[in-house]
């Protein structure tokens, strides 16, 4: 049998390079894209069903303007969560810029402080027309 | 005797059918890779493009009030943020997709559709109920009729906030009604066909809601039946026509309508490619 001379390997060292290269340099773009883009997607229904809600007089008429905590929860919660399909669980908070209110109106030693899943997304949203603007935290995600 | 140099017929095969073989490999893998990244990169921009073109339409145009005349710049808010106008939309059907892209964005296809997901409970002045399924109003009632000549399958669940509801009267196939804590949830299944054309529930509800949510619509049909509430299209789209474009992305977001007598919640689904 032929004994290979050296620019023999030397071929094969540079196209196992070339290989290398090649494969090594394909284009490949972020993988990540479809889970932020559902992400944004998931965050953008929630900010804009409670926009919508308030834009027709929902969140108005379901909360006292002047004194919050004398709001119907009850009643709040049915309407938001009623605008919501069953493939979205979400937890509700209010927050008037010092504490935090469960979804039923209990007072909160902190905000947000209960389990949440990782992939739990948090869409906030300004109720302007009340009187002491309370702020409510939506936390939102996909369930299957 | 004198040693042969070079390679053997045998070597010389194995040799050039490895250098095909990797040659192809390299070729169906790149041109493979490069496919996929293209499709991808398509589907990025085409999301972008969806995404600018839904906040665009949710903007009210120029004039702002160029239902009364035509669009120099297409949008479709009533002026306030989150809130279309029906007037517009109905004024963007009759100009037609032509003349509305060249004012929006001549250079991309697009296409986009609501669907009224919470309505209020107002009375309806009147209804449309043929070829259609028809949400009729009044005082804590709701009239729901399915009327088609061919077989149609209608399948709607509907949610009172809050409130108590209870079918009153139906010849729909079947209907459940959950109570929970939150309000109660109707649900109603109607096979219509020529020989059973109409199918009709009413539905009694108390302690009226602001708002009534349909959870969820489906309606198949060989001919053209549409949703209805009252005598308004509760469902309706606009734009290019085509099938399953290449890298076509949607944006969904919710609006509020503004019919000339009241204000529903709407999905909105821009689809661009």
């Amino acid at each position: 049998m032929n004994k290979k001379g050296l620019y023999f390997w030397v071929e094969m060292i540079f196209l196992v390079i070339v290989f290398i290269l090649i494969f090594a340099n394909l284009p490949r773009s972020a993988d990540n894209f479809i889970n932020v883009k559902d992400r944004n997607d998931l965050g953008n229904f929630g900010f804009s069903t409670l926009r919508s809600l308030d834009n027709i007089g929902t969140l108005d008429n379901a909360t006292n303007d002047t004194d919050f905590s004398a709001t119907n929860f009850t009643v709040l919660s049915s309407y938001i969560r009623g605008s919501f399909p069953s493939t979205i669980e979400i937890d509700i908070e209010y927050f008037n810029g010092t504490h935090c209110r469960s979804e039923f109106g209990s007072m909160l030693s902190s905000c947000g402080n209960f389990t949440k899943a990782a992939d739990t997304i948090r869409v906030d949203y300004t109720m302007a027309k009340m009187v002491n603007a309370t702020t409510m935290h939506l936390y939102m995600r996909r369930i299957f | 005797m004198i040693n042969k140099r070079g390679q053997t017929w045998i070597e010389f095969l194995i040799a050039t059918v490895a250098f095909l073989g990797a040659i192809s490999i390299l070729f169906v893998t790149v041109g493979g890779q490069f496919r996929e990244e293209s499709d991808k990169v398509t589907f990025q921009s085409n999301c972008i493009k969806a995404s600018s073109l839904e906040n665009f339409f949710l903007q009210p145009g120029e004039p702002e009030d160029w239902e009364t005349d035509s669009p120099d710049i297409f949008g479709l808010s009533n002026g306030t943020p989150g809130v279309v106008s029906n007037a517009k939309w109905l004024k963007a059907k009759e100009l037609g997709f032509p003349s509305i892209i060249n004012v929006s964005t001549p250079s991309t296809s697009w296409k986009l559709g609501y669907s009224i997901s919470a309505f209020e409970t107002i009375t309806d002045a009147s209804c449309t109920t043929k070829n259609a399924v028809s949400i009729c109003r009044s005082s804590g009632l709701l009239n729901v009729t399915a009327n088609s000549t061919q077989t149609t399958r209608t399948s709607l669940v509907l949610f009172f906030p809050s409130s108590t509801a209870a079918i009153d009267a139906s010849d729909a196939d079947s209907n459940t009604t959950t109570t929970g804590l939150n309000g109660t949830e109707v649900s109603i299944f109607m096979i219509t066909n020529s020989s059973d054309n109409t199918d009709r529930v009413n539905i009694t509800f108390t302690s009226s809601p602001d708002i009534i949510f349909i959870k969820q619509s489906s309606i198949s049909s060989g001919q053209n039946i549409t949703l209805m509430l009252g005598n308004k299209t509760a469902q309706d789209s606009f734009g290019a026509l085509t099938i399953k474009p290449r890298g076509l992305c949607s944006a969904k977001t919710r609006a509020a309508i503004a019919f000339d007598d009241e204000v529903a919640i709407a999905d909105f689904n821009l689809q661009a490619w």
